[in-house]
């Protein structure tokens, strides 16, 4: 058995096995058997050490005044659940609204064509701003990923951006 | 209604029945159990924060969560498992908050060794054959070196060496391998026994 391996059993305490190599050991090792005089010795000190400390003569007493001042309080049985509640609904709806924003389609753009032009005004445009002013219609074709096509009806006022990649291109963003 | 009489002697009913009786209705079961563990647990608290009214404090929490929660105590481990984790919890909610605020945990070394003029005098841990030391003092220079531990081995150690209880219940109380637990009290007991050199 070497030094090493007694440090470990002393400090890990001794089984009834390993009693016997550890003490053989110790007694022809002055390291270890002064290593295990003062592990005992840290061992009482340390158990001394924990009757030190007395609770207060009161302490149960103190502990039932406490249960009876403080029964459980009106935040545990009122509050907390209302919290938690209000917490959970603004996290369902966040968690809903960010992913029907990342469901939405992205839709790419091949060529956009004028498809068809004509001047529209009157109650046709009565939603827009500036009803007086006659507006033309472009209709622009999106194909989808999935092969499908769409016509996008827009007023020819619009303005698009867009950014070319490998000559298509993405509408990335229209406003009126 | 199980109720435990009181005449019956307080070590010979364990901890689970306790707790079941408690569970049934049966208060003075709860008041057996505060007095049972109410030393051992200002004691253990005691030593983690430095501070006897907050450790007296802390452990009276303690109990009053085991008393507001004692359904939940499921019984696969010892009541005093539970207990401890409870206790070791608040402990260290207490060093967090404290160490937030920016106190120090002189606590008791301040108040021990404060000079009449205010200013603090620390021990001298290094050996000194003219001197010896007697029971009292070992103690404090004990004192003074666990609380020079990091705190992964402190926590260990006080409840191996000074609260006594076994690997297997220091692992669920600080939900950590068995290997661990023994590691770090190993580890500990080599720092110590370097820091009290001569004092041993």
């Amino acid at each position: 058995m070497t030094c090493k391996q007694v440090e470990r059993i002393l400090t890990e305490n001794i089984s009834a096995a390993e009693e016997a190599g550890v003490q053989a050991h110790i007694r022809n090792c002055r390291g270890c058997d002064k290593l295990s005089r003062e592990l005992q010795s840290m061992g009482k000190l340390s158990r001394l050490l924990g009757e030190t400390v007395q609770s207060p003569s009161d302490f149960s007493s103190r502990v039932h005044r406490r249960l009876s001042e403080d029964p459980v309080s009106r935040w545990q049985v009122y509050w907390r659940p209302a919290f938690v509640f209000t917490l959970v609904t603004l996290f369902s709806v966040g968690f809903l609204w960010v992913r029907e924003s990342q469901m939405t389609e992205e839709v790419m753009v091949s060529s956009p064509s004028v498809v068809q032009e004509e001047s529209v005004s009157g109650d046709d445009l009565q939603r827009l701003d500036a009803p007086e002013v006659p507006v033309s219609y472009v209709d622009v074709i999106l194909s989808g990923p999935s092969e499908s096509e769409y016509i996008l009806r827009l007023p020819s006022r619009i303005r698009i951006q867009t950014t070319h990649v490998n000559h298509d291109f993405y509408l990335e963003h229209a406003s009126y | 209604m199980t109720e435990i009489a009181l005449s019956q002697p307080l070590s010979g009913i364990a901890d689970n029945a306790l707790i079941s009786a408690y569970l049934k209705g049966d208060e003075y079961a709860f008041e057996i159990l505060v007095t049972r563990y109410q030393n051992k647990l200002v004691n253990y608290l005691n030593r983690l924060i430095h501070d006897y009214e907050m450790a007296v404090d802390l452990a009276q929490e303690a109990f009053i969560r085991v008393y507001r929660n004692a359904n939940r105590y499921k019984g696969e481990y010892q009541f005093s498992t539970w207990l401890y984790r409870i206790a070791t919890n608040l402990a260290i909610d207490e060093m967090r908050r404290r160490e937030r605020k920016g106190r120090f945990f002189f606590y008791n070394v301040k108040e021990r060794f404060q000079q009449d003029d205010g200013t603090r005098c620390l021990p001298d841990l290094r050996y000194s054959p003219e001197k010896s030391l007697d029971r009292t003092e070992k103690l404090e220079r004990l004192q003074v070196a666990i609380d020079s531990l990091p705190e992964k081995y402190r926590f260990a150690f006080i409840l191996k060496e000074v609260q006594e209880l076994s690997y297997q219940e220091i692992s669920k109380v600080l939900r950590i391998s068995l290997g661990t637990v023994k590691s770090r009290v190993h580890r500990a007991k080599i720092l110590l026994r370097g820091k009290l050199s001569g004092v041993l």
